[in-house]
Protein backbone atom coordinates (compact mmCIF):
# COMPACT_ATOMS: atom_id res chain seq x y z
CA UNK A 1 0.00 0.00 0.00
CA UNK A 2 1.12 3.43 -0.21
CA UNK A 3 1.58 5.79 2.20
CA UNK A 4 -0.76 8.24 2.96
CA UNK A 5 0.65 11.94 1.84
CA UNK A 6 2.32 13.62 4.60
CA UNK A 7 0.76 16.68 5.96
CA UNK A 8 2.76 19.81 6.48
CA UNK A 9 1.69 22.81 8.95
CA UNK A 10 0.83 26.03 7.16
CA UNK A 11 3.69 27.69 9.95
CA UNK A 12 5.98 25.23 8.81
CA UNK A 13 5.57 26.34 5.18
CA UNK A 14 6.34 29.52 5.54
CA UNK A 15 9.61 28.51 7.94
CA UNK A 16 10.88 26.44 5.48
CA UNK A 17 10.39 28.25 2.09
CA UNK A 18 10.58 31.88 3.90
CA UNK A 19 7.78 33.18 2.32
CA UNK A 20 5.63 35.69 3.55
CA UNK A 21 1.49 35.04 4.70
CA UNK A 22 1.13 37.70 2.06
CA UNK A 23 2.40 35.94 -0.11
CA UNK A 24 0.96 32.80 0.49
CA UNK A 25 -2.38 34.45 0.73
CA UNK A 26 -1.97 36.27 -2.68
CA UNK A 27 -1.08 33.42 -4.65
CA UNK A 28 -4.17 31.17 -2.46
CA UNK A 29 -6.44 34.20 -4.41
CA UNK A 30 -4.74 34.01 -7.71
CA UNK A 31 -5.38 29.90 -7.79
CA UNK A 32 -1.40 29.70 -8.10
CA UNK A 33 -2.11 27.07 -4.53
CA UNK A 34 -5.29 25.31 -4.95
CA UNK A 35 -8.49 25.24 -2.56
CA UNK A 36 -7.96 21.76 -2.09
CA UNK A 37 -4.82 21.61 -0.96
CA UNK A 38 -5.96 23.55 2.77
CA UNK A 39 -6.32 21.00 4.91
CA UNK A 40 -8.53 21.86 8.12
CA UNK A 41 -7.54 19.71 10.67
CA UNK A 42 -8.24 19.73 14.46
CA UNK A 43 -5.58 19.81 16.83
CA UNK A 44 -4.93 20.47 20.26
CA UNK A 45 -4.82 24.09 19.86
CA UNK A 46 -7.97 24.46 17.91
CA UNK A 47 -8.64 24.40 14.14
CA UNK A 48 -5.12 24.32 12.29
CA UNK A 49 -4.37 24.54 8.33
CA UNK A 50 -2.15 22.04 7.10
CA UNK A 51 -0.98 21.55 3.22
CA UNK A 52 0.09 17.90 1.24
CA UNK A 53 3.87 18.16 1.95
CA UNK A 54 5.80 17.18 -1.69
CA UNK A 55 3.40 19.64 -3.48
CA UNK A 56 3.23 22.78 -1.75
CA UNK A 57 7.01 22.87 -1.11
CA UNK A 58 7.29 21.94 -4.95
CA UNK A 59 4.49 24.68 -6.06
CA UNK A 60 6.41 27.03 -3.65
CA UNK A 61 10.19 26.41 -5.40
CA UNK A 62 8.25 26.92 -8.70
CA UNK A 63 6.45 29.91 -7.88
CA UNK A 64 9.53 31.74 -6.64
CA UNK A 65 11.76 30.18 -9.21
CA UNK A 66 9.20 31.02 -12.08
CA UNK A 67 8.34 34.03 -10.58
CA UNK A 68 10.38 37.14 -12.05
CA UNK A 69 10.41 35.27 -15.35
CA UNK A 70 6.57 35.65 -15.66
CA UNK A 71 3.74 37.90 -14.51
CA UNK A 72 1.74 36.06 -11.56
CA UNK A 73 -1.54 35.54 -14.35
CA UNK A 74 0.59 33.51 -16.41
CA UNK A 75 2.18 31.05 -13.86
CA UNK A 76 -1.73 30.88 -12.56
CA UNK A 77 -2.15 29.47 -16.37
CA UNK A 78 1.68 27.34 -16.34
CA UNK A 79 1.01 26.09 -12.47
CA UNK A 80 -2.59 26.10 -11.65
CA UNK A 81 -3.76 22.25 -12.11
CA UNK A 82 -6.96 23.88 -11.91
CA UNK A 83 -6.84 26.50 -14.68
CA UNK A 84 -6.69 23.97 -17.56
CA UNK A 85 -5.55 25.21 -21.23
CA UNK A 86 -8.60 24.70 -23.61
CA UNK A 87 -7.44 26.34 -26.61
CA UNK A 88 -4.49 23.68 -27.29
CA UNK A 89 -4.07 22.23 -30.18
CA UNK A 90 -0.70 20.52 -30.63
CA UNK A 91 0.66 19.03 -33.66
CA UNK A 92 3.95 17.38 -32.13
CA UNK A 93 3.20 16.15 -28.86
CA UNK A 94 6.81 13.96 -28.80
CA UNK A 95 8.60 16.93 -28.45
CA UNK A 96 7.29 17.37 -25.34
CA UNK A 97 8.89 15.95 -22.61
CA UNK A 98 6.73 14.21 -20.41
CA UNK A 99 5.35 12.07 -23.86
CA UNK A 100 8.92 12.05 -25.49
CA UNK A 101 9.58 9.21 -27.87
CA UNK A 102 8.08 6.43 -25.86
CA UNK A 103 4.56 8.20 -26.81
CA UNK A 104 5.40 7.46 -30.26
CA UNK A 105 3.21 3.95 -30.53
CA UNK A 106 0.66 5.52 -28.80
CA UNK A 107 -0.20 8.31 -30.89
CA UNK A 108 -3.37 7.87 -32.71
CA UNK A 109 -3.85 11.02 -35.13
CA UNK A 110 -1.31 13.20 -37.00
CA UNK A 111 -3.60 16.06 -36.27
CA UNK A 112 -3.64 18.77 -33.72
CA UNK A 113 -3.82 17.16 -30.12
CA UNK A 114 -6.13 18.79 -27.34
CA UNK A 115 -4.69 19.15 -23.61
CA UNK A 116 -6.44 15.96 -22.73
CA UNK A 117 -4.92 13.84 -25.09
CA UNK A 118 -1.68 15.28 -24.15
CA UNK A 119 -1.96 14.34 -20.53
CA UNK A 120 -3.67 11.05 -21.51
CA UNK A 121 -0.06 10.39 -24.32
CA UNK A 122 2.29 11.61 -21.14
CA UNK A 123 0.24 9.10 -18.35
CA UNK A 124 1.13 6.26 -21.44
CA UNK A 125 4.33 7.61 -22.60
CA UNK A 126 5.42 7.15 -18.41
CA UNK A 127 3.92 3.78 -18.25
CA UNK A 128 6.01 2.61 -21.35
CA UNK A 129 8.91 4.23 -19.05
CA UNK A 130 8.03 2.08 -15.86
CA UNK A 131 7.79 -1.11 -17.84
CA UNK A 132 4.45 -1.25 -19.20
CA UNK A 133 3.73 -2.86 -22.81
CA UNK A 134 2.81 -0.50 -25.36
CA UNK A 135 -1.11 -2.28 -25.84
CA UNK A 136 -1.21 -1.86 -21.80
CA UNK A 137 -0.34 1.96 -22.32
CA UNK A 138 -2.40 2.32 -24.98
CA UNK A 139 -5.75 1.50 -22.54
CA UNK A 140 -4.39 4.14 -19.98
CA UNK A 141 -4.27 6.65 -22.72
CA UNK A 142 -7.87 5.60 -23.64
CA UNK A 143 -9.06 5.62 -20.32
CA UNK A 144 -7.43 8.97 -19.50
CA UNK A 145 -8.95 10.52 -22.60
CA UNK A 146 -12.38 9.91 -21.60
CA UNK A 147 -11.87 12.23 -17.99
CA UNK A 148 -11.68 15.39 -19.28
CA UNK A 149 -13.79 16.98 -17.10
CA UNK A 150 -12.43 15.48 -14.07
CA UNK A 151 -8.91 16.41 -15.04
CA UNK A 152 -10.00 20.28 -14.24
CA UNK A 153 -9.92 19.13 -11.13
CA UNK A 154 -6.63 16.66 -10.81
CA UNK A 155 -5.84 16.69 -7.20
CA UNK A 156 -5.91 13.45 -5.51
CA UNK A 157 -7.06 11.96 -9.24
CA UNK A 158 -4.94 8.76 -10.44
CA UNK A 159 -4.40 7.03 -13.05
CA UNK A 160 -3.95 2.87 -12.78
CA UNK A 161 -2.62 0.38 -14.62
CA UNK A 162 -3.27 -3.20 -12.88
CA UNK A 163 -3.41 -6.34 -13.90
CA UNK A 164 -6.41 -8.96 -12.94
CA UNK A 165 -4.88 -12.55 -12.71
CA UNK A 166 -7.96 -15.58 -12.36
CA UNK A 167 -7.17 -18.87 -11.88
CA UNK A 168 -9.97 -21.55 -12.87
CA UNK A 169 -9.00 -25.19 -12.95
CA UNK A 170 -5.57 -24.81 -13.45
CA UNK A 171 -5.97 -22.37 -16.08
CA UNK A 172 -4.56 -18.89 -15.31
CA UNK A 173 -5.27 -15.77 -17.24
CA UNK A 174 -4.47 -12.38 -16.78
CA UNK A 175 -6.08 -9.42 -17.91
CA UNK A 176 -4.60 -5.77 -18.50
CA UNK A 177 -6.97 -3.05 -17.00
CA UNK A 178 -6.43 0.62 -16.84
CA UNK A 179 -8.64 3.38 -14.61
CA UNK A 180 -8.97 6.94 -13.41
CA UNK A 181 -10.61 7.58 -10.27
CA UNK A 182 -9.94 10.09 -6.95
CA UNK A 183 -8.19 8.13 -4.15
CA UNK A 184 -8.13 6.32 -2.00
CA UNK A 185 -8.89 3.94 -4.68
CA UNK A 186 -9.62 0.41 -4.03
CA UNK A 187 -9.37 -2.93 -6.14
CA UNK A 188 -10.01 -6.43 -5.65
CA UNK A 189 -7.32 -8.81 -3.71
CA UNK A 190 -7.09 -10.84 -7.66
CA UNK A 191 -5.55 -7.37 -9.09
CA UNK A 192 -1.88 -6.25 -9.18
CA UNK A 193 -1.30 -2.68 -9.52
CA UNK A 194 1.85 -2.24 -12.18
CA UNK A 195 1.61 1.66 -12.69
CA UNK A 196 -0.08 4.57 -10.52
CA UNK A 197 0.17 7.89 -11.51
CA UNK A 198 -0.57 11.05 -9.63
CA UNK A 199 -2.52 12.78 -12.04
CA UNK A 200 -2.09 15.96 -10.73
CA UNK A 201 1.35 15.61 -11.52
CA UNK A 202 1.25 14.97 -15.13
CA UNK A 203 -1.39 17.59 -15.76
CA UNK A 204 1.33 20.02 -14.13
CA UNK A 205 3.98 18.56 -15.95
CA UNK A 206 2.23 18.85 -19.35
CA UNK A 207 1.58 22.86 -18.37
CA UNK A 208 4.77 23.22 -17.53
CA UNK A 209 6.43 21.72 -21.09
CA UNK A 210 3.83 23.54 -22.95
CA UNK A 211 4.44 26.85 -21.47
CA UNK A 212 8.45 25.98 -21.98
CA UNK A 213 8.02 26.16 -25.32
CA UNK A 214 5.63 28.82 -26.21
CA UNK A 215 7.97 30.93 -24.94
CA UNK A 216 10.28 29.40 -27.75
CA UNK B 1 -23.33 43.52 -32.51
CA UNK B 2 -25.73 46.74 -31.95
CA UNK B 3 -25.78 48.18 -28.86
CA UNK B 4 -29.61 48.49 -27.32
CA UNK B 5 -30.37 50.25 -24.55
CA UNK B 6 -32.94 50.21 -22.49
CA UNK B 7 -35.05 52.31 -19.62
CA UNK B 8 -37.47 51.24 -17.32
CA UNK B 9 -39.63 54.63 -15.91
CA UNK B 10 -42.11 53.53 -12.95
CA UNK B 11 -42.49 49.74 -13.22
CA UNK B 12 -41.71 47.49 -16.07
CA UNK B 13 -39.50 44.21 -16.76
CA UNK B 14 -36.77 43.68 -19.45
CA UNK B 15 -35.57 40.23 -20.64
CA UNK B 16 -32.21 39.31 -20.52
CA UNK B 17 -29.56 39.94 -23.12
CA UNK B 18 -26.81 42.48 -24.77
CA UNK B 19 -27.23 45.42 -23.96
CA UNK B 20 -25.39 48.82 -24.01
CA UNK B 21 -27.08 50.73 -21.18
CA UNK B 22 -29.81 49.50 -18.89
CA UNK B 23 -31.66 51.95 -16.55
CA UNK B 24 -34.35 51.53 -14.21
CA UNK B 25 -35.74 54.03 -12.20
CA UNK B 26 -38.59 52.88 -10.53
CA UNK B 27 -39.33 48.91 -9.98
CA UNK B 28 -38.00 47.21 -12.74
CA UNK B 29 -37.21 43.32 -13.50
CA UNK B 30 -35.01 41.73 -15.92
CA UNK B 31 -36.16 38.10 -16.52
CA UNK B 32 -32.99 36.09 -17.55
CA UNK B 33 -28.96 36.64 -17.94
CA UNK B 34 -28.48 40.62 -18.69
CA UNK B 35 -25.10 41.60 -20.24
CA UNK B 36 -24.85 45.34 -20.02
CA UNK B 37 -21.65 47.82 -20.83
CA UNK B 38 -23.85 49.60 -18.08
CA UNK B 39 -26.27 49.02 -15.10
CA UNK B 40 -28.19 52.07 -12.89
CA UNK B 41 -30.94 51.30 -10.57
CA UNK B 42 -32.53 53.72 -8.57
CA UNK B 43 -35.46 52.17 -6.59
CA UNK B 44 -36.07 48.30 -6.64
CA UNK B 45 -34.36 46.39 -9.15
CA UNK B 46 -34.72 42.49 -9.18
CA UNK B 47 -32.28 40.60 -12.42
CA UNK B 48 -33.91 36.68 -12.63
CA UNK B 49 -30.48 35.83 -13.58
CA UNK B 50 -26.45 36.52 -13.47
CA UNK B 51 -25.30 39.81 -14.31
CA UNK B 52 -22.37 41.42 -15.87
CA UNK B 53 -22.28 45.19 -16.47
CA UNK B 54 -18.77 47.15 -17.07
CA UNK B 55 -20.18 49.57 -15.25
CA UNK B 56 -22.80 48.90 -12.22
CA UNK B 57 -24.75 51.89 -10.06
CA UNK B 58 -27.62 51.00 -7.64
CA UNK B 59 -29.70 52.99 -5.32
CA UNK B 60 -32.04 51.74 -3.14
CA UNK B 61 -33.13 47.95 -3.22
CA UNK B 62 -31.15 45.36 -5.67
CA UNK B 63 -31.39 41.80 -6.10
CA UNK B 64 -29.40 39.51 -8.38
CA UNK B 65 -30.57 35.69 -8.44
CA UNK B 66 -27.69 34.46 -9.70
CA UNK B 67 -23.85 35.83 -9.98
CA UNK B 68 -22.49 39.42 -10.32
CA UNK B 69 -19.65 40.34 -12.27
CA UNK B 70 -18.43 43.58 -12.62
CA UNK B 71 -15.54 45.93 -13.56
CA UNK B 72 -16.68 48.99 -11.47
CA UNK B 73 -19.30 48.61 -9.21
CA UNK B 74 -21.62 50.76 -6.35
CA UNK B 75 -24.33 50.31 -5.03
CA UNK B 76 -26.34 52.12 -2.11
CA UNK B 77 -29.23 50.88 0.17
CA UNK B 78 -29.60 46.81 0.19
CA UNK B 79 -27.31 44.52 -2.33
CA UNK B 80 -28.25 41.49 -2.08
CA UNK B 81 -26.69 38.64 -4.67
CA UNK B 82 -27.69 34.82 -3.83
CA UNK B 83 -24.65 34.16 -6.23
CA UNK B 84 -21.26 35.32 -5.89
CA UNK B 85 -19.37 38.48 -6.88
CA UNK B 86 -16.74 39.11 -8.83
CA UNK B 87 -15.19 42.85 -9.35
CA UNK B 88 -12.05 44.79 -10.27
CA UNK B 89 -13.62 47.76 -7.69
CA UNK B 90 -16.73 47.32 -5.77
CA UNK B 91 -17.88 50.07 -3.18
CA UNK B 92 -21.25 49.50 -0.96
CA UNK B 93 -22.84 51.94 1.18
CA UNK B 94 -25.39 50.29 3.11
CA UNK B 95 -26.27 46.67 3.40
CA UNK B 96 -24.88 44.02 1.23
CA UNK B 97 -25.37 39.93 0.83
CA UNK B 98 -23.18 37.51 -1.57
CA UNK B 99 -22.49 34.03 -1.40
CA UNK B 100 -18.97 35.32 -1.93
CA UNK B 101 -17.04 37.73 -3.04
CA UNK B 102 -13.77 38.08 -5.16
CA UNK B 103 -11.83 40.95 -6.74
CA UNK B 104 -9.71 43.34 -6.73
CA UNK B 105 -10.79 47.10 -4.24
CA UNK B 106 -13.47 46.43 -2.10
CA UNK B 107 -14.51 49.42 0.09
CA UNK B 108 -17.75 48.96 2.58
CA UNK B 109 -19.75 51.25 4.62
CA UNK B 110 -22.53 49.64 6.44
CA UNK B 111 -22.89 45.56 6.90
CA UNK B 112 -21.79 42.96 4.81
CA UNK B 113 -22.75 39.72 5.43
CA UNK B 114 -20.68 36.86 3.20
CA UNK B 115 -21.27 33.08 3.49
CA UNK B 116 -18.17 31.94 2.01
CA UNK B 117 -15.43 34.11 1.37
CA UNK B 118 -14.25 37.28 0.47
CA UNK B 119 -11.06 37.19 -1.17
CA UNK B 120 -9.87 40.65 -2.56
CA UNK B 121 -6.55 42.97 -3.35
CA UNK B 122 -7.53 45.73 -0.78
CA UNK B 123 -10.50 45.46 1.56
CA UNK B 124 -11.42 48.63 3.32
CA UNK B 125 -14.92 48.25 5.61
CA UNK B 126 -16.51 50.56 8.01
CA UNK B 127 -19.60 49.37 9.53
CA UNK B 128 -19.85 45.07 10.40
CA UNK B 129 -19.46 42.29 8.95
CA UNK B 130 -20.18 38.38 9.12
CA UNK B 131 -18.35 36.21 6.75
CA UNK B 132 -18.43 32.62 6.76
CA UNK B 133 -15.17 31.78 5.51
CA UNK B 134 -12.21 33.41 5.12
CA UNK B 135 -11.51 36.96 4.74
CA UNK B 136 -8.26 37.38 2.84
CA UNK B 137 -6.88 40.59 1.04
CA UNK B 138 -3.38 42.23 0.95
CA UNK B 139 -4.47 44.96 3.23
CA UNK B 140 -7.83 44.49 5.57
CA UNK B 141 -8.67 47.87 6.93
CA UNK B 142 -11.61 47.39 9.52
CA UNK B 143 -13.67 50.01 11.52
CA UNK B 144 -15.54 48.86 13.50
CA UNK B 145 -18.99 50.23 14.16
CA UNK B 146 -21.09 47.17 15.25
CA UNK B 147 -20.07 43.48 15.45
CA UNK B 148 -17.95 41.65 13.34
CA UNK B 149 -17.32 38.04 12.78
CA UNK B 150 -15.28 36.00 10.05
CA UNK B 151 -13.66 32.07 10.42
CA UNK B 152 -10.00 33.25 9.72
CA UNK B 153 -8.58 36.78 8.45
CA UNK B 154 -5.45 36.32 6.19
CA UNK B 155 -3.03 38.79 4.42
CA UNK B 156 0.01 41.14 4.13
CA UNK B 157 -1.00 43.77 6.57
CA UNK B 158 -4.24 43.37 8.73
CA UNK B 159 -5.47 46.98 10.67
CA UNK B 160 -8.73 46.43 12.93
CA UNK B 161 -10.00 49.53 14.73
CA UNK B 162 -13.07 50.26 17.00
CA UNK B 163 -14.86 53.50 15.38
CA UNK B 164 -15.05 56.48 17.48
CA UNK B 165 -18.31 57.12 15.32
CA UNK B 166 -17.52 60.90 15.69
CA UNK B 167 -19.45 61.30 12.19
CA UNK B 168 -22.26 63.78 12.37
CA UNK B 169 -25.66 63.65 10.61
CA UNK B 170 -26.92 60.87 7.81
CA UNK B 171 -24.25 58.73 7.92
CA UNK B 172 -23.93 58.60 11.90
CA UNK B 173 -27.82 57.83 11.51
CA UNK B 174 -27.95 55.22 9.07
CA UNK B 175 -25.22 52.97 10.96
CA UNK B 176 -27.24 53.60 14.08
CA UNK B 177 -30.12 52.27 12.59
CA UNK B 178 -28.22 49.08 10.88
CA UNK B 179 -26.58 48.16 13.83
CA UNK B 180 -28.29 49.74 17.05
CA UNK B 181 -28.15 52.35 18.66
CA UNK B 182 -24.90 51.90 21.16
CA UNK B 183 -24.46 48.22 19.57
CA UNK B 184 -21.28 46.50 20.72
CA UNK B 185 -18.22 47.10 18.24
CA UNK B 186 -16.25 43.74 18.58
CA UNK B 187 -14.54 41.52 16.28
CA UNK B 188 -14.80 37.34 16.52
CA UNK B 189 -12.50 35.92 14.57
CA UNK B 190 -10.90 32.24 14.82
CA UNK B 191 -7.80 32.80 13.08
CA UNK B 192 -5.79 36.22 12.13
CA UNK B 193 -2.86 35.76 9.97
CA UNK B 194 -0.73 38.43 8.47
CA UNK B 195 3.17 40.13 8.06
CA UNK B 196 1.49 43.00 10.21
CA UNK B 197 -1.44 43.06 12.37
CA UNK B 198 -2.53 45.77 14.27
CA UNK B 199 -5.79 45.01 16.36
CA UNK B 200 -8.26 46.62 18.92
CA UNK B 201 -11.75 45.08 20.18
CA UNK B 202 -11.17 41.29 18.84
CA UNK B 203 -11.49 38.17 20.10
CA UNK B 204 -9.12 35.54 18.84
CA UNK B 205 -7.76 32.16 19.28
CA UNK B 206 -4.88 32.44 17.15
CA UNK B 207 -3.36 35.76 15.90
CA UNK B 208 0.00 34.72 14.00
CA UNK B 209 2.25 37.13 12.14
CA UNK B 210 5.35 38.78 11.69
CA UNK B 211 4.92 42.19 13.68
CA UNK B 212 1.98 42.42 16.05
CA UNK B 213 0.63 44.62 18.18
CA UNK B 214 -2.72 44.03 20.48
CA UNK B 215 -4.89 47.56 21.19
CA UNK B 216 -6.96 47.90 23.69
CA UNK B 217 -10.35 45.80 23.90
CA UNK B 218 -8.37 42.64 22.58
CA UNK B 219 -8.70 39.40 24.46
CA UNK B 220 -6.28 36.91 22.32
CA UNK B 221 -5.95 33.26 22.97
CA UNK B 222 -2.56 32.51 21.77
CA UNK B 223 0.14 35.09 19.63
CA UNK B 224 2.83 33.34 17.61
CA UNK B 225 5.07 35.99 15.98
CA UNK B 226 8.22 35.90 14.37
CA UNK B 227 9.31 39.96 14.94
CA UNK B 228 7.53 41.73 17.45
CA UNK B 229 5.07 42.12 19.54
CA UNK B 230 3.19 44.50 21.68
CA UNK B 231 0.35 44.60 23.89
CA UNK B 232 -1.43 47.10 25.17
CA UNK B 233 -2.12 47.98 28.64
CA UNK B 234 -5.85 46.30 29.10
CA UNK B 235 -5.66 43.66 26.57
CA UNK B 236 -5.42 40.39 27.04
CA UNK B 237 -2.77 37.39 25.58
CA UNK B 238 -3.15 34.33 27.08
CA UNK B 239 -0.07 32.82 25.69
CA UNK B 240 2.82 34.49 23.56
CA UNK B 241 5.20 32.73 21.34
CA UNK B 242 8.29 34.14 19.75
CA UNK B 243 9.42 31.97 16.57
Amino acid sequence: MEQPEELIPKKEVLRLTGISYGQLYRWKRLGLIPEAWFIRRSTFTGQETFFPREKILKRIADILRLKDEYPLEELVRLLSPEVVPTEVAHLDPLALAPIGPEGRELLWKSGEYAFSELVALACGAEAIRRGAKPGEARLLVEVVRRAEEALRAPTDLSALLAEKTVEREGLLLRAPLALVGREPLLLDPECRIKVRLDLEKVVEGVKLALGGEGRG
Amino acid sequence: MGERNVTISGAGRIEGGSYGTVKIAGSGRVVGDLVAEEFKAAGSAKVEGNLKAQRFEAAGAFRCEGNLELEEGEAAGSLKVVGRVRAKELKLAGSAQAKGITGGYLRAGGSLSVEENVEVEIFRLMGAFEIGGLLSADRVEVELEGRARAREIGGEKIVVRAGQRSLGGFLSQALGFLFGQGSHKELVAEVIEGDEIELEATQARLVRGGKIKIGPGCRIERVEYTETLEVAPGAVVKEEVKG
